[in-house]
């Protein structure tokens, strides 16, 4: 392996048996096999098996992270374990080199009687590390654990963050590993701590390691890894420049959850989509149409192009003040914004079929896809319809807005200008 | 920054590791010597654990041997069994017999329960496995030396002279320990997939109890002394058992022959135990 490259992937696949009892008995055979020293030269699926992981191939240097993501299922886990070294691949080969540290399950291991700098103790021998090292660095994971006279009482009686809190700082203050494995691991933990632990994280890229991260948050990939590899099903879709990757994992996801029928719900009915009917024999949706400013049906928008959302009603009988309200959020349901038609002091009576339009003007989301929530409210502030999934919006980035942003990061595009006050030429 | 480290490379592939015997004797005694401390930290969390939440402690560990023997010294007083002339006062004679069959069992028993209650940390993280295993050796290692403290007391009691050879006899109980290890490890594989196994080994050594001379003397006339010849645990706790009460190994063939066989059998399964690790962390 050349002298830069940390972590080898070559053609590597991993099968794995849906049902328990064969599998059992397919263990005994792979036993055989190893004692038998039988060699695997054409691997085939037995019964019941499937490629939990099919011919994955990367290369990752020094300093590099890259990001996993991907679906329930597709393989994450299965990958990370085989880095690990704790299940060998079917197929293929895994090549690491130096010391790998693995921020997985933290505080696995923990003894609930014990205290927690007892645990400290234990938790790193897991690890690999000696007890002189632990005592030359106990303050520091104390300190950056933070969770004051606790680290005293026996650890069952932690919070699950606190539990997190003292798992992270073990496994961060104690090693510099070459190879760095993180898997999901800020789940629990507040804000606070949260950003604390990125920004650990950060240092820790930063300082030349090398690491493999696997989320579900792709705003947290988006931060930390510059590659990324998409899977799906156990098989590559995409392995390349993160936010090109993490792009294609946000269509990915809106095939699964956005059909094209859901935004023509007049061919449908609404049982069984994304949203709910107080009482379908009240007051009805009927149609959800994204328009442009010529009252056209458009599929994509640019970014700051108006967008107006008409949704189609249909009232049974006489609903007093409707209220309607939207909200645009991200596929992984953060929320941009949300707005109603009361903030504004509109509340007509309706009865009949008719719809309402809410044009939002020069919507600032950068490219990508966006979900439309909505609800609707009677007098007495009853919900008549609920969903959070109405709709889909894809904004795709167009020259003007680019030159009028700049190329900058985050959720939004928010248009700025510099002036900088005369500055002296020192030569 | 801590010292530079070499970097070592790992290959992981699907390819069985006994292709490489020298390669797996190396990471064998590397895993061992790199479990070393977490084993010990393991052991004194174990126990530390253990007698957190107990008020007797350690008493519980001999309550068994000294039941069996005042029930069974009970019954032979009464003439309900028979079980041959002891050259040591009986009751004593039961209690160490049941001390070194429960040093066997609870080794023959070690491995699974070991791997069993460890069973999220091996699958989660990557560590020397042998720790797991060396650190309930070790527990068990701390009961024994208990049960030995006793037995001396005991024999002082009982008024049996003391001998050299009662220093020889832990360190030739550690071989009855092997072969307990050796057989149960060699269960682990299919012991962890199937709860079956788990299930049977208390049948098996109950039943197995009555098959070794731990309440009766050794029977010497045939076919009643295949008991004796064929049952690898007999020579060793026969053995022990003299050590300690007489100072001298009554039969000092089979029991060097069972000895060298345990010692094989666990190298065996201890290979076997790695070979079978990433399998069972799949399953």
């Amino acid at each position: 392996m050349s002298d830069g490259v940390m972590i080898r992937v070559d053609g590597v696949s991993k099968k794995y048996c849906r049902d328990l009892k064969r599998s059992l008995r397919y263990g005994l055979y792979d036993l055989a096999d190893e004692l038998l020293l039988k060699r695997k030269t054409e691997v085939k699926l037995r019964h019941q098996e499937f490629w939990a992981l099919r011919n994955l191939s990367f290369e990752l240097n020094q300093g590099e992270s890259l990001g996993v993501i991907g679906v329930n299922g597709s393989g994450k886990t299965t990958l990370l374990k085989m880095l690990q070294g704790l299940i060998k691949p079917s197929k293929g080969s895994i090549t690491v080199r130096g010391y790998v540290g693995a921020l997985i399950s933290l505080g696995a291991g923990f003894q609930p009687i014990l205290s927690g700098r007892e645990n400290i103790y234990i938790n790193a021998s897991i690890l690999g590390i000696s007890k002189r090292t632990v005592e030359h660095k106990l303050s520091d994971i104390i300190d950056f654990a933070d969770i004051g006279d606790f680290i005293d009482a026996p650890v069952r009686s932690y919070s699950s963050g606190m539990k997190m809190r003292l798992g992270f700082s073990v496994a961060t203050n104690l090693v510099e590993p070459d190879v760095l494995l993180i898997d999901e691991v800020l789940a629990a933990g507040d804000m606070a701590f949260k950003y604390k632990c990125m920004q650990r994280m950060k240092e820790i890229m930063d300082s030349g390691t090398t690491v493999v991260f696997v989320s579900h948050s792709i705003r947290q990939v988006e931060q930390l890894c510059q590659t990324t590899l998409l899977l799906n099903k156990g098989t590559v879709e995409d392995l390349g420049p993160t936010q090109r990757v993490c792009q294609k994992y946000y269509e990915l996801v809106n095939q699964k959850t956005l059909t094209k029928e859901i935004t023509d719900l007049s061919k449908k009915p609404f049982k069984g989509l994304e949203g709910q009917h107080a009482n379908p024999n009240v007051f009805e949706i009927s149609k959800i149409e994204l328009l442009n400013t010529l009252r056209e049906p458009q599929e994509q928008f640019y970014v700051f192009e108006t967008v107006i959302i008409r949704l189609h009603f249909v009232a049974h009988q006489l609903i007093r003040k409707l209220i309607a309200g939207f909200q645009i959020t991200t596929v992984d349901g953060v929320c941009i914004s949300a707005f109603s038609s009361e903030s504004q002091d509109i509340h007509p009576d309706c009865l009949g079929s008719g719809y309402v339009d809410c044009v939002i003007s020069k919507p600032p989301m950068r490219e990508g896809a966006y979900l439309i929530g909505c609800a609707i409210w009677d007098d007495g502030g009853g919900k008549l319809f609920t969903s959070t999934r109405l709709a889909e919006l894809s904004v795709i980035p167009d020259q003007t807005s680019r030159q009028e942003a700049g190329s900058g990061t985050g959720l939004v595009y928010i248009p700025v200008s510099w002036h900088f006050s005369p500055v002296q030429n020192l030569q | 920054m801590e010292l530079k480290r070499s970097r070592p490379i790992v290959v992981y592939t699907a390819e069985s590791s006994l292709r490489n015997p020298q390669q797996l004797l190396r990471d064998m005694v590397q895993d061992l010597l790199a479990s070393r401390e977490l084993a010990w930290r393991l052991l004194v969390r174990n126990i530390s654990v253990r007698y957190r939440q107990s008020l007797l402690g350690p008493v519980w560990t001999f309550v068994t041997p000294l039941a069996t023997a005042i029930a069974f010294t009970l019954l032979r007083s009464s003439g309900v069994i028979e079980v041959g002339n002891t050259q040591v006062p009986y009751p004593f004679y039961v209690v160490v017999g049941v001390v070194l069959w429960q040093l066997f069992t609870s080794s023959l028993n070690l491995p699974l329960k070991a791997m069993k209650s460890a069973q999220t940390l091996i699958k989660t993280i990557k560590m020397p496995i042998e720790a797991i295993i060396l650190s309930s050796v070790g527990e068990l290692l701390f009961d024994q030396a208990i049960n030995f403290g006793v037995l001396i007391l005991l024999l002082v009691l009982f008024k049996i002279p003391l001998t050299f050879g009662i220093l020889l006899a832990p360190f030739a109980s550690v071989l009855l320990l092997s072969l307990g290890l050796g057989l149960g490890l060699g269960l682990v594989p299919v012991g962890s997939l199937y709860t079956d196994i788990s299930s049977a080994i208390p049948i098996v050594t109950q039943f197995w109890f009555f098959l070794t001379p731990v309440i009766y003397t050794p029977p010497t006339r045939f076919p009643y002394s295949l008991l004796t010849h064929l049952n690898p645990v007999s020579p060793l706790l026969v053995g022990v058992r003299s050590l300690l009460s007489q100072g001298t190994l009554d039969d000092p063939t089979p029991f060097f022959i069972v000895s060298g066989l345990s010692m094989l059998l666990l190298l065996f399964s201890w290979v076997l135990y790695r070979l079978s690790i990433p399998i069972l962390i799949e399953r």
